[in-house]
């Protein structure tokens, strides 16, 4: 049998129904086989109707196909199904729901309404179903949820992601029900999501792609979401409300409702959060064919792109974080308000010494606010006790209700750029250019997601997340090609450093490049790269950065074939203009162990915004490698899809 | 905005001072400071770099339509609003932040569950800000003092 809580039908019941199901019409039932005749009647229409190919159907079980071609549930969890088959047979399974339907309950809750009240509704309503003609029930436990979450209209949230947590880097999504109340906090949350215990992310990552998690489907006041998104993991989210009819967000809702307990396997690439929310907005308008669209790997961003074409986003709604509302405010204060703001945090400074500032009290506000917010960060970094907090807190806030509202224009912050206002997360480029005086046509493909040198517009500033990115080079001289660069997976997170926040910036790579070694030819590496380091705001608004790394390389042209050797990089990364950025960089490494190399690098690299969907790039480099000098210069057409 | 609170506050003679010696051991997690996410916050550099976020499911709990407050001591009997209750308990802090700071989402939220007319919201915070002193009494409130305490201040 399938799992252990599921509830069994009778046996008998079962078999009868699957000779219903599949046997020849004509054919005579066995005698204990009575079944109702409405129930025959109901069946029959169903296929006459052809209620299991109904796009309904699928999306409620969560069918789609396979690579052979046959619909699959996506779902797991035999206690999804009531046929026996139901994962793979969508005829099978509504025939069953439509004998379920006949099964008188034994009490409240038990009845298939209670349990899978979207599957009722949809087949009661196709096949005008007569409730008189079916047994009697009660659904108290769902009448009162349903009922508390009332089911006006959605949204889609969009929490961005966060790149110093692998597991989060591209963002998230969950779908918001709103009732009657003007309050979203109180709204619900439909979410889904891993459950894990894993606390380190390289585990996570792993099991995460691999399908070594269960993912569920959960319902919960907003307000824990946005706590968690905004206040916990400093994470922006962005609101998109759908255009959902009421009608069609109670059947969304009742579909939550059918997905209770429900377990599935989570990939982090593409059965993901972001995949499975689809069905939910699928659920609601069946024909909308979301989930459908999807390509290999699943990113929130491109779920939003989905629903976006599909017409049913209306413009987001921006909700800061809190880390973002506390930059925002020291950035209105000078550099003694922000110490003097820190020291309040820190309880170094008692809130009454504020009298004495002589500042004006649109500075005392503004570094109360954000010593009151800055305290609530500490404590959920566990920097000081409960008790603690609370005497802190109760002092700056009490200090802080004498002075009262801050004026409306104190925080005007602007909104940064939307996420549909970003690059498509596919890049291929085309160009040329000549490296040591020899010319070459070159050819790029970025799979996913965002390069530096990419216009940042709808990305976090300073992240760079690559997989696969691959670089192939024609060259002119003697008509060869060169793998200049294949990297299986190249991040680097650059997050400034202020008076507050003291986030260490990282970066990882892996893969093959083509590098002048010791005599100073061109090889083809294998290497392996990170670095920790700090980033600082420059005053023009880019960020400068400065890392130790640590370089690791094998490869034929190596003197040992394998070296790994420490190094330094500089650089500065500025918007001159919207559509223009620049990066500078320096790097120097040493290679003794294995080999006799010392590779200095200097950098000027340009990118110039066209369009959302375009750009033009333009490079210079020069390195040495021990006294041999390889210059680089390139121009190239990028192209985002 | 009497008459406005009146439906859920007419007669609040008992204040929260007659809770206050309540039993301590039922009101852990009922007030200030109170982190939803035990595990998830590390004070670790370096290993928030690497940190897993799951997301959001890191409780047992998938369907929390009604999660209890059962071990919180419950406001006086004409605030019985289960959500209004739920709602305080998970975000204490950021309503007294709200308070404190006169305005806010938090704040609006509560306004709504205790049944502020919208056109009365900017005294009603006003109000509340002015006495904050008097809501948040101590370090040690709890949920049923804070509720209480703001509807005796909004109706003085």
């Amino acid at each position: 049998m399938p799992g252990p809580s599921r509830v069994v039908a009778p046996l008998s019941r079962l078999f009868c129904f699957f000779v219903l199901a599949f046997s020849v019409p004509t054919l005579p039932l066995p005698a204990f086989c009575q079944t109702d005749p409405y129930l025959e009647q109901l069946q029959k229409h169903a296929i006459l109707q052809k209620l299991p190919d109904e796009r309904t159907w699928e999306v409620l079980l969560h069918y789609t196909r396979t690579l052979t071609g046959n619909l699959k549930s996506r779902i797991d969890d035999p206690k999804f199904f009531l046929a026996r088959d139901g994962r793979t047979n969508p005829q099978a399974e509504l025939m069953a729901t439509l004998g379920e339907m006949f099964v008188p309950p034994r009490k409240d809750g038990e009845y298939t309404a209670c349990r899978f009240p979207a599957r009722y509704d949809w087949l009661s309503a196709k096949l005008r179903i007569d409730p008189t003609r079916l047994p009697a029930y009660q659904c108290s436990e769902r009448d009162k949820s349903l009922g508390a979450v009332e089911a006006n209209s959605a949204v889609l949230v969009f929490p961005v992601g966060h790149i110093n947590s692998p597991a989060s880097m591209f963002g998230h999504t969950l779908i918001r029900i709103d009732g009657t109340s003007k309050s979203n906090l109180i709204s619900y949350a439909g979410n889904y999501a891993a459950i894990t215990t894993d606390t380190n992310g390289f585990v996570y990552a792993w099991k995460g792609i691999f399908g070594g998690y269960k993912g569920y489907y959960s319902l919960m006041p907003y307000y824990i979401k946005v706590k968690e998104y905004n206040d916990l993991e400093h994470r922006d989210m962005w609101e998109y409300r759908l255009r959902l009819s009421e009608p069609e967000v109670k059947k969304m809702l009742s579909h939550i409702w059918e997905l209770q307990n429900i377990k599935s396997s989570y990939y982090f690439l593409d059965e993901n959060c972001s995949y499975n929310l689809l069905f939910l907005i699928e659920a609601a308008r069946p024909e909308l064919h979301l989930t459908d669209r999807t390509g290999v790997v699943v990113l929130p961003t491109q779920t939003i792109g989905i629903a976006r074409e599909s017409g049913i986003l209306e413009d987001p709604r921006y909700r800061p974080s809190q880390g973002t509302r506390i930059r925002n405010i020291v950035s209105l204060l000078d550099s003694d308000a922000q110490q003097w703001a820190r020291d309040l945090a820190y309880g170094a400074r008692e809130p009454a010494s504020l009298d004495q500032s002589g500042r004006p009290a649109t500075d005392k506000i503004a570094m109360l606010d954000a010593a009151i917010e800055f305290l609530q960060f500490r404590l959920a970094r566990k920097e000081l006790e409960q008790d603690a907090f609370n005497k802190s807190y109760l002092k700056l806030l009490a200090r802080r209700s004498a002075l009262g509202a801050a004026p409306q224009e104190l925080y005007n912050f602007p909104e940064p750029s939307r996420p549909e206002a970003g690059h498509p997360t596919t890049r291929i480029g085309l160009g040329g250019g000549e490296r040591s005086g020899e010319g070459y046509l070159s050819l790029e493909l970025q799979p996913e997601l965002h390069a530096l040198l990419d216009p940042d517009q709808g990305y976090l500033k300073g992240a760079q997340i690559k997989f696969f990115d691959a670089a192939l080079d024609y060259r002119l001289p003697d008509h060869g090609f060169r793998l200049r660069t294949l990297h299986l997976v190249d991040i680097l997170s650059l997050t400034p450093r202020d008076i507050f926040f003291k986030p260490l910036s990282w970066k990882v790579n892996t893969g093959f490049d083509t590098e002048p070694l010791r005599d100073g030819t061109d090889h083809l590496i294998y290497r392996l790269n990170t670095g920790g380091g700090f980033a600082v705001s420059s005053s023009f608004g880019g960020i400068w950065y400065t890392m130790g790394e640590v370089d690791a390389n094998i490869g034929s042209g190596l003197r040992g074939d394998a070296t790994i050797g420490p190094g330094l990089s500089l650089g500065a990364l500025e918007q001159l203009a919207d559509w223009w950025k620049l990066h500078l960089a320096a790097s120097g490494f040493w290679y003794r162990l294995g080999d006799d190399r010392t590779l200095v690098k200097i950098s000027a690299d340009q990118n110039f915004r066209l369009a959302q969907n375009s750009s033009l790039s333009l490079l210079f480099s020069l390195s040495f490698a021990n006294s041999h000098r390889t210059d680089d210069a390139s121009l190239r057409w990028n192209y985002y899809f | 905005m009497k008459k406005v609170l009146s439906a859920v506050a007419i007669t609040l003679v008992m204040s929260g001072a007659a809770y206050a010696a309540g039993d301590a051991h039922r009101n852990t997690g009922c007030g200030l400071g109170t982190l939803l996410w035990e595990s998830k916050a590390d004070n670790s550099i370096l290993f928030q770099a690497f940190q897993a976020t799951t997301n959001g499911t890191s409780g047992s709990q998938t369907f929390g339509i009604s999660s209890g407050t059962s071990n919180c001591q419950q406001p006086s009997k004409f605030v019985s609003s289960e959500k209004l209750i739920n709602f305080v308990q998970a975000n204490m802090d950021n309503l007294a932040k709200d308070i404190a700071m006169g305005k806010g989402e938090t704040l609006d939220t509560f306004a709504e569950l205790v049944g502020v007319n919208p056109a009365d919201t900017a005294r009603f915070n006003a109000k509340l800000q002015a006495n904050f002193g008097k809501i948040f009494t101590s370090e040690h409130v709890v949920l049923a003092e804070v509720i209480d305490n703001a509807l005796t201040v909004a109706n003085s």
